[in-house]
């Protein structure tokens, strides 16, 4: 066989437990890189071999919301997924526009008592325990022909937008032609101008080649949303409570790793962008577009209004 | 490791003695899951994730097309023209068939698209004119590994994001062997019309002839204009595209050639949906295998394997050409691109070969492995479409996996092939 | 009573291809309305694309359940045919024991799927995700009925009518 299954083999003192991660980030992208390489690490390096740590990047065993189904069943251990909000509906907050325009202003709301009854939530939803809150980036725009540096810009423009339905609201708000497709197909759509823009982080933006079809990114800030990491709970319950204490220390380090990481990725990877000749447009009249964003967070019925008047009351 | 040799050899025992290979394919798959007592939940997971999404539509639809083509006697029309042009060539609508796939591929980026769409149509005109049925699909099987290699491509697609490689590059690359393959593939049938004495028209058409079969074919000829132009204009994706040339081909078929009646649309969407749900059906429950093979880790196991074998850069190639086509037997391309680039990269990178020029190989290959049993799509999508025996087409499949192998070879080890027009249009 | 069972198989078949023909019509018209939509008035409907997903899932397995009683999935027929009578009696009542299992436990794993998605919607539309998970287990309930059907009624391998 191929060593021991997760719920472990030998005497007491040295049972070894598997635990495979399921992640959907390609090589290079800070939550794959930090998995495979600190995580993996750190939780064999400190368990002196206990733990067998198999890690499965970009999508291999599934998508995001695959690999979380996978985790509450049993079959993975851990997985990353980008806020659910269809399973916590709650979570479609962190899809609103200038709501977190910082990672402080993401950090201060995730880290705190409102983070807290989210985080409550997904693990109820999901037989699971949230072992932290990653970043994803920042989200921009960018775009083929037509060169966005202000919201008027976007008006009659096909964008394409993940397959989360607030986020047609958002879009349509900003006064785009929101286009819902899988990311597979974001770059062929591009190519043939079945969309004229789309949005994504940095790093994405770069991994996935996007600056080859559509060459002007606009550092427009539009989304900035957490993804969990989030460990299957009977699995962690079962283990002896030395090594439930290096799966929270090594987790609690990744998170602050991988948050900085994300920071510094976005930079170089600005630069970076810049040096392959791509339009990187800094000066976008943010203001025009944050101007637009209340009436979309008010308008929008996916949103829980009660949750977002909390947010916004706990920044006074 | 030993789990997923087991299961593999038992699908075969299961394939051999007649159950379907859908359900030879599940009853191993389950087996993994009783045994390592993983939850069920997650072969629907699987199934579902598999073919739920709309890339998958293209089979029904250009299917659908392909089939009203076929009952509105376009395809005669088509077919016409083309015999009076190379009819009288060594080989004849062989080669038509060969090269219509070469322009088709310039239309669409999915081997199973050219298969269930002109790969049908072809053949079936092929019978029309005296060929073998078998011989005629084993053609249009081995011309659709062309399509996913000239651009566009969605395994390319794939390929360039996994590994990190500039997609246009690898778009630009395929170009020259792309055509290699189908040159390959015609040279092939000349020679062996030597031995098999194809059916061919006596003497070349007269031009009077060639102008007649050109007029009542100009409509159907259009059809590849609108769907690459309604995809190069950014009109509809190609996907759409199918839906599109089903429009189409009811338009003509209705309004012009009068051939089509509501009854015979009715019948033809029961058996199309019918036949594409065999061919969906079974690529859903790969999707279950495809997952064991990658949680077992095989690829990894195998790399290591291999490297501790040799440390030569031709026998690398070599062999990681033969790991991926025993995977192609049994994986679909995309999962074999995911699966193993990553391992493979860093060895290709170590013994100084270019990525671009290895997306090429790998494509070429895993296109290969659409075509082999026991599990290969494009193969039973032919014999399905078509209504002919498995094992008959495997048998003219025979000397045409040799002239793809000495494609496959000819890309390995020539990087020119591939490199020379990317890096002629991008630099180096 | 066997010509009832062949009356009651052919009326549920019957209304298994109008399913599926209707299914795969709907899919074309979806994706050309889209096309129109978003290429002629400038306005993408959100929707098309998942519906056309789940419409498309829904016609895999009835289709599947058709081709069942056509006896249609693809197979390796040449070994079998070799052996002795006895011998292919034996290999098909095998076959039928290790099919009917399989299709069994899907409909056993497809109702826990359906169970353990309770309440969640789909990703794009926010319509309840049991109407995609339903495909499962009712396409696979089919399939078992017709593979029942085939024992009784000695269904012979039919060619799927494609031309
Ligand atoms: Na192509
Ligand atoms: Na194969």
């Amino acid at each position: 066989g191929c060593g021991s299954e997760a719920s472990g083999s030998g005497d007491k003192d040295s049972k070894t437990y598997t635990i495979k991660i399921g992640n959907g980030n390609p090589v290079g992208e800070p939550s794959a890189d930090i998995l495979d390489g600190f995580v993996k690490e750190e939780l064999e390096k400190r368990s002196d071999g206990q733990f067998k740590v198999q890690v499965y990047l970009n999508s291999q065993l599934g998508s995001e919301t695959e690999l979380l189904e996978q985790v509450k069943s049993g079959t993975l251990q851990i997985a990353t997924p980008s806020a659910p909000s269809y399973l916590v509906p709650d979570l479609s907050v962190y899809f609103l526009p200038y709501l977190f325009e910082t990672q402080d202003d993401l950090w201060k709301v995730t880290d705190g008592p409102i983070g807290q009854s989210l985080t409550k939530q997904l693990e109820e939803q999901t037989n699971s325990k949230v072992l932290g809150w990653w970043s994803t980036g920042i989200r921009h725009i960018f775009s083929k022909e037509r060169e966005i540096r202000q919201v008027d810009d976007l008006k009659g423009m096909k964008i394409r937008v993940m397959e989360i339905p607030v986020l047609m609201d958002v879009f349509k708000g900003l006064g785009a032609l929101p286009t819902p497709l899988p990311y597979s197909d974001v770059y062929g759509s591009l190519t043939t101008n079945v969309v004229d823009g789309a949005d994504n982080d940095p790093s994405g933006y770069k991994n996935m080649k996007f600056y080859e079809v559509a060459n002007n990114f606009s550092i427009s800030n539009t989304l900035n949303y957490p993804k969990a990491v989030i460990i299957n709970e009977e699995f962690y319950n079962s283990l002896p409570s030395d090594l439930q204490k290096i799966i929270d220390e090594v987790f609690a380090e990744a998170q602050e790793k991988q948050r900085d990481l994300f920071m510094e990725v976005m930079d170089s990877d600005i630069a970076e962008l810049k040096d392959k000749g791509v339009n990187v447009i800094e000066d976008v009249d943010i203001e025009s577009f944050k101007e637009l964003a209340e009436p979309i967070w008010r308008g929008s019925k996916d949103i829980n209004q009660d949750l977002l008047n909390e947010i916004l009351e706990s920044r006074n | 490791m030993e789990i997923v040799l087991m299961l593999l050899i038992l699908m075969v025992i299961l394939i051999m003695i007649n159950v379907p290979i859908s359900y030879s394919i599940g009853i191993v798959s389950i087996s993994y899951f009783f045994i390592k007592d993983i939850s069920l939940l997650t072969i629907p997971q699987r199934m579902f994730s598999t073919i739920n999404t709309s890339t998958l539509f293209a089979i029904p639809l250009f299917l659908l097309a392909g089939m009203l083509m076929n009952k509105a006697e376009v395809t005669d029309k088509l077919y016409h023209l083309a015999f009076t042009l190379i009819g009288h060539i060594r080989g004849g609508l062989a080669h038509v068939n060969v090269l219509s796939s070469m322009m088709f591929a310039s239309m669409t980026g999915s081997a199973m698209a050219d298969i269930v769409g002109l790969g049908t149509v072809s053949a079936t005109a092929m019978e029309k004119k005296g060929f073998k049925k078998t011989f005629a699909a084993a053609v249009s099987l081995s011309a659709s590994t062309i399509t996913p290699i000239i651009p566009p491509s969605i395994i390319l697609i794939v390929y360039g994001v996994v590994a990190e490689v500039s997609i246009g590059r690898l778009f630009l690359a395929g170009i020259l062997p792309g055509l290699a393959i189908g040159l390959i593939l015609m040279l092939y049938i000349y020679l062996a019309s030597f031995k098999k004495d194809f059916p061919r028209e006596k003497s070349r058409a007269s031009f009077g002839a060639v102008v007649t079969a050109f007029r009542h074919a100009i409509l159907p000829l259009f059809m590849p204009v609108i769907i690459l132009g309604g995809i190069l204009l950014g009109i509809f994706t190609p996907t759409e595209a199918g839906a599109v040339a089903v429009l189409y081909v009811l338009i003509i078929g209705f309004l012009v050639y009068k051939k089509l009646t509501v009854k015979i649309v009715i019948e033809t969407l029961k058996e199309v949906a019918a036949t594409s749900s065999v061919i969906l059906l079974l690529i859903s429950i790969s999707g279950i295998l495809g997952w064991i093979i990658t949680i077992e880790q095989v690829p990894v196991l195998l790399t290591d394997s291999l490297l501790s074998l040799t440390s030569n850069p031709i026998i690398i190639l070599l062999l990681i050409n033969v790991i991926i086509l025993i995977a192609g037997m049994f994986l679909d391309a995309t999962p074999i691109v995911l699966m193993l680039v990553p391992v493979f990269m860093p060895i290709l990178l170590n013994i100084g070969v270019d990525p671009v020029h290895f997306g090429i190989i790998i494509g070429v290959n895993t296109m290969i492995g659409v075509t082999t049993p026991p599990v290969g799509a494009g193969l039973y999508a032919i014999s399905g479409a078509l209504k002919i025996n498995v094992m008959d087409v495997i048998k003219e499949m025979l000397p045409m996996w040799g002239a793809l192998f000495v494609v496959l070879l000819i890309i390995t080890f020539w990087p020119g092939l591939s490199l020379t027009i990317p890096n002629l249009i991008f630099g180096k | 009573m066997i010509e009832k069972i062949r009356k009651l198989e052919q009326r549920i078949l019957k209304l298994e291809e109008w399913f599926i023909l209707i299914a795969l019509a709907c899919i074309v018209f979806f994706q050309i309305m889209q096309v129109v939509f978003r290429y002629i008035l400038s306005s993408p409907i959100g929707w098309v694309d998942e519906y056309s997903r789940f419409l498309f899932i829904w016609m895999i397995m009835i289709g599947s359940a058709v081709a069942v009683q056509k006896i249609a999935h693809f197979n390796v027929e040449f070994l079998v045919e070799k052996f002795n009578l006895r011998i292919q009696w034996l290999t098909n009542v095998v076959v039928t024991i290790l099919s009917s299992s399989f299709v069994i436990i899907l409909i056993v794993a497809g109702f826990r799927y359906l169970v353990d998605m309770k309440g969640k919607v789909s990703s794009a539309t926010g319509v309840p995700i049991e109407i995609l998970n339903f495909a499962i287990p009712v396409g696979f309930t089919l399939m078992a009925m017709h593979l029942l059907f085939n024992i009784i009624l000695k269904n012979k391998k039919e060619e799927l009518p494609v031309e």
